[in-house]
């Protein structure tokens, strides 16, 4: 068969089966069983169980289920009650002052766990009530979190950003590193926003009335030690170069775990549901990794693979067109799929041609990651949406969600704009710490 | 005669949504060990200065354990990630008749790693293969668990079919009891 309409027919059949709701890494996985007969035979089934096993015991990817646990026992570690509080009493006078230290609260998070739900879900039973209650307008009480808590796969440690690395061969400490600064700067730019608008229109973002003492303001702020020191560390043995990403995971886990004992508020039964939860998500993403690097295996061996990026490259674009065309992508498919599908399906053919533009892995893997936040919120499936309608008061509908998202896309948008005419934000750090 | 076999089928599936289950409970405490012996490495390394040459290969292997057979508990938990554009809408009807239509291809995959993965972890049991680090540990009980994980899943996936099956028959969505099951 040609290779053109070899091309075509795994495409049509690839989203085929996507749409009628087959698991990516499974749909991945059987169409890479299927190619591999087609290209080798029977006899080439045994790479794919080879796949399988390496997939299993890479040590790049141990770093997955450390960082899942760790988030996981996070949310149960009574930090986000004491961050929340601290938070009411040094901003609750301020207009929106909630709703930006809600943001805060999320980047704290996000420093220490490597998924977005674990900030979005505290957040929303905690944050939400009380803005709501003090009157704050529901659009932006909902968009601060559902954005904010967004912030978890960028700033690192970063789930995501390990599947990208694992897949594109780029450093994954260098990727969490230069996920910092635009983590940092796309939160600022949120809380600009929310202080911005309810400075022009208070009735957004009522302040309170209740006042606290200095000393009362100064105890609560006690609470940023422990999630500080577990930032400090998890962060710090990474960037000085003491300890690998997976090693700092492991690190990190036992400090959550430390933490939550010492606040008291890990049950046995809580603490049961953190462990199922990590063994279910870590199988998830070792089994699309597998799905993916087999069905990569095929397409590269069949020339599909060069095909397309012939092709691409054969329209003689600019670069910045073509990097523009892969962003746009991404939002789309954004849109309809879990960042971690999307890197699985992108990548035989992005990952080789991004490298063939000149474009440098880590820098490309924070634009990436960026976009994946648009994901996490955009409808009709942004993931954190989903989270949102479950915690929400029945007063407020999935058009109230949808519609309070619209500003925070914009903003992470212009985020991404600043990071790609800017790139010195992302690559600042990870030079930095390889000039060491 | 019919409602006997359809008990019959019912308890088969809600068997290997048990099984999985059970799977999982046990399986759920790798997660701490890893964090355990990774912590315990570092430790070994800054503290007290010896830095220890098993534990690295030791953790590769229980993630092997934990992340293949973790696959079938996260189909039964509905775990993977998958695009539910538009089978979002579908009735449980016509859900099941895409799911019966595509989920073949679960099934393939999961036969190629268990007839071949068995192959590889048998013959590295018969030739006593050993890893190439200087513990030189057996490969066997790390390559077996390719082709179990896949006999999870396999399993897991076909209990799925059944459902859907026994959907088309009785017009009840039976796949959605899969989620309370667990």
């Amino acid at each position: 068969m040609d290779t053109g309409i070899l091309t075509i027919v795994v495409g049509l059949t690839l989203i085929g089966f996507l749409v009628a709701g087959l698991p990516v890494s499974f749909a991945l996985g059987g169409l890479a069983v299927l190619g591999t007969i087609y290209v080798w035979g029977w006899k080439g089934l045994y790479m794919i169980a080879n796949t399988a096993y390496d997939e299993g015991t890479s040590y790049l990817l141990l770093a997955v289920p450390l960082f899942l646990l760790m988030a996981n026992i996070l949310r149960y570690s009574g930090l986000a009650d004491e961050l929340y509080e601290m938070v009411y009493k040094w901003m609750g006078r301020i207009p929106g002052g909630l709703a930006a230290g809600t943001v805060v609260i999320c980047a704290v998070f996000a420093a220490m766990a490597g998924i977005s739900s674990v900030a979005t879900i505290s957040m929303g039973l905690i944050a939400l009530p009380s803005m709501l209650k003090r009157g704050y307008d529901k659009s932006m009480a909902v968009g601060c979190i559902s954005a904010g808590g967004a912030l978890g796969i960028l700033i690192p440690p970063s789930i995501i950003m390990i599947i990208y690395g694992a897949m594109a061969e780029a450093s994954i400490g260098q990727l969490f590193i230069g996920g910092i600064l635009p983590g940092i700067l796309l939160a600022l730019i949120f809380c600009c926003y929310i202080l911005i608008r309810c400075a022009l229109n208070p009735s957004l973002g009522p302040p309170m009335q209740e006042h606290y003492s200095f000393v009362q303001k100064l105890r609560s702020t006690k609470a940023v030690i422990l999630p500080g020191l577990l930032v400090a560390l998890v962060l710090g043995v990474i960037y000085s170069g003491a300890a690998t990403p997976t090693e700092a995971a492991g690190i990190g886990a036992l400090g959550a775990l430390i933490c939550s004992l010492i606040h008291r508020r890990l049950s046995f039964q809580n603490f049961k549901s953190a462990l199922l939860s990590t063994l279910g998500l870590n199988a998830m993403v070792i089994w699309i990794v597998t799905g993916a690097v087999a069905f990569t295996h095929v397409l590269a061996y069949a020339g599909v693979s060069k095909l397309i990026q012939d092709l691409i490259l054969g329209l003689g674009l600019s670069k910045w067109v073509i990097f523009f065309c892969m962003q746009i992508t991404y939002f789309i498919l954004g849109m309809f799929l879990d960042p971690a599908g999307i890197i699985m399906l992108t990548t035989p053919v992005f990952i080789p041609l991004i490298k063939q533009l000149g474009f440098d892995p880590v820098w490309f893997g924070v634009i990436f990651t960026i976009n994946m936040e648009m994901a996490y919120i955009t409808p009709p499936f942004g993931f954190n949406l989903f989270i949102m309608k479950a915690v929400v008061p029945p007063s407020i509908n999935m058009t109230d969600i949808y519609r309070s998202i619209v500003p925070f896309v914009a903003l992470q948008g212009i985020c991404l704009l600043i990071c790609t005419v800017f790139p010195q934000i992302v690559l600042y750090l990870p030079y930095a710490m390889m000039a060491k | 005669m019919e409602k006997l076999k359809q008990g019959f089928w019912r308890k088969t599936c809600l068997f290997v949504d048990r099984l999985n289950q059970w799977t999982a409970n046990v399986l759920c405490y790798t997660s701490v060990v890893l964090m355990l012996l990774v912590s315990y490495e570092v430790i070994c390394r800054y503290l007290l200065n010896s830095p220890s040459d098993w534990s690295g290969e030791i953790n590769q292997y229980l993630l092997c354990v934990m992340s293949m057979l973790g696959g079938g508990y996260a189909l039964l938990i509905d775990q993977h990630v998958r695009v539910d554009i538009v089978y979002r809408f579908f009735s449980p009807i016509r859900r099941s008749i895409s799911e019966l239509a595509t989920w073949w291809l679960v099934i393939l995959f999961a036969l190629t790693l268990l007839w071949f993965g068995g192959e590889n972890a048998m013959d590295a049991l018969i030739m006593n293969k050993k890893s190439m680090s200087l513990m030189e540990m057996p490969l066997f009980p790390s390559l077996i668990m390719v082709p179990i994980g896949a006999l999870l899943i396999l399993l897991q996936a076909l209990a799925r079919m059944v459902r859907c099956v026994l959907t088309l028959k009785t017009g009840l969505d039976e796949v959605g009891n899969e989620k309370s099951a667990a």
